[in-house]
């Protein structure tokens, strides 16, 4: 990493952002003498610089970045799953009148339950498909934006059945509460 | 066959409790043609609702049978709607999505009928009721003569001892209402028992028995002519 005394090259690892003034360009030729006099300079202050301490800078940097996208991430599914939960309970009580109508028919309340949950498995399966596929070009803009260390594809592989697990639990509830219906009540919604 | 003992429904609606029946002693034997009228808010869907469990009283006993109902679980009374009532109701609540075909199989779903019985039965029950040639339609493609045929071939799919119909008539024209009568009528004759709530006199004087509800509570109980002849 360290290339001559006082200069340091960090690209590569941080996506070619350069982390001190110095290694921001090549020599010019054009500008020797002065590019010249400023090393001397530097080495007349003996600038030291130790691999490891650059290497836990750039790691530390990632890392607190990392950490942010992980809070902003966490966060927003959170919102979304709370939204999608309400969505889904609002489509209960949309069908609340068929599921009245069906449990008068004789259906208990495990085959409502598997049906709501069937259509919510569903449901939840295609956001976390949609959803990985957009993430792909999103943590590739981000890489080159922010100069984040590439993203594995494995963690959107993973991320998209988190999400549907996710959503899955969320939506326990709302299947849960539709299926719990007096069916004469029930029978009576618009 | 069907025995209320001392049922009594209240709900509470904004703190006020209001009482919908009030302890109602009712036995229907098993054959009869019952005609349940009263005037709007007299509480007779309500008890045609907890005869049918769909909705449960606040305090009473009902037997179905061998059955006592109140102290049954949830998935009881699921089999028990499913094996032993058929339904009819006004606005006929066919699934709008299904053929009439798949309508009348659903029941039968829910019994664990194979597919290839659910669909012979079905066939045959549209066949009874005269919509073979509906059979791949759906419901919004039917008049509501033609619909509530459906529901009277749906209500059957299971083979139930009884049926109950809440206002079978109330939203087709009167040519309509007989015919849906006229199949009431047929059905009774080959032993189902048949409860009905209704406005419409003239299905009231074809019953055999009349039960007059106002109030939430039970007035006149008699034998119709043609229930006379039958007694």
């Amino acid at each position: 990493m360290l290339s001559e005394p006082g200069r340091v090259v960090t690209r590569g690892f941080t996506g070619g952002i350069p982390l001190f003034a110095n290694a921001a360009a090549d020599p010019d030729p054009a500008q020797a003498v002065n590019s010249a006099s400023v090393e001397r300079e530097d080495k007349d202050r003996l600038v030291t610089a130790n691999p490891r301490v650059q290497t836990r800078r750039i790691i530390d940097r990632d890392a607190g970045i990392g950490l942010l996208m992980l809070i902003l991430s966490v966060s927003g599914l959170f919102i979304v799953l709370v939204n999608v939960s309400h969505i889904l309970a609002s489509r209960g009580m949309r069908v609340r009148k068929n599921v009245g109508i069906m449990m008068a028919l004789g259906a208990s309340r495990s085959p409502v339950l598997r049906l709501l949950g069937a259509e919510n498995a569903f449901i939840a399966a295609a956001g976390a498909v949609i959803g990985g596929l957009f993430a792909i070009p999103l943590s590739r803009a981000m890489e080159s934006t922010l100069g984040l260390s590439t993203a594995s594809g494995l963690y959107v592989l993973l991320g998209v059945p988190i999400a549907w697990a996710l959503t899955l639990v969320f939506s326990l509830v709302p299947a849960w509460r539709g299926s719990r219906v007096v069916p004469a009540e029930a029978m009576r919604s618009v | 066959m069907i025995s209320l003992k001392n049922i009594t429904k209240a709900y509470t609606l904004a703190g006020s409790s209001l009482t919908a029946l009030d302890d109602v002693s009712l036995t229907v034997n098993r054959g009869e043609y019952v005609a349940i009228m009263g005037p709007s808010g007299s509480g007779k869907s309500t008890l045609l609702n907890i005869m049918g469990i769909l909705d449960s009283a606040t305090s009473g006993k009902y037997f179905l049978e061998d059955y006592d109902i109140t102290s049954l679980p949830d998935r009881e009374h699921a089999r028990i709607r499913n094996k032993h009532f058929g339904f009819l109701f006004q606005s006929f609540n066919l699934f709008s999505e299904l053929s009439a075909l798949e309508n009348i199989m659903l029941p039968m779903s829910y019994a664990g009928v194979p597919f290839r019985k659910r669909r012979e039965r079905a066939e045959l029950l549209l066949e009874e009721v005269g919509l073979t040639y509906r059979a791949q339609h759906r419901p919004a493609m039917m008049s509501g003569g033609e619909q509530q045929r459906v529901a009277i071939a749906r209500a059957l799919a299971n083979d139930p001892d009884v049926l109950l119909a809440d206002e079978p008539t109330g939203n087709l024209p009167s040519d309509k209402g007989r015919e849906i009568m006229d199949m009431l009528e047929r059905l009774n004759d080959k032993g189902v028992t048949i409860v009905t709530v209704t406005h419409d006199p003239e299905q009231g004087r074809r019953a055999r028995r009349r039960i007059l509800i106002g109030d939430g509570k039970l007035g006149a109980d008699e034998l119709s002519d043609e229930g006379a002849r039958h007694a």
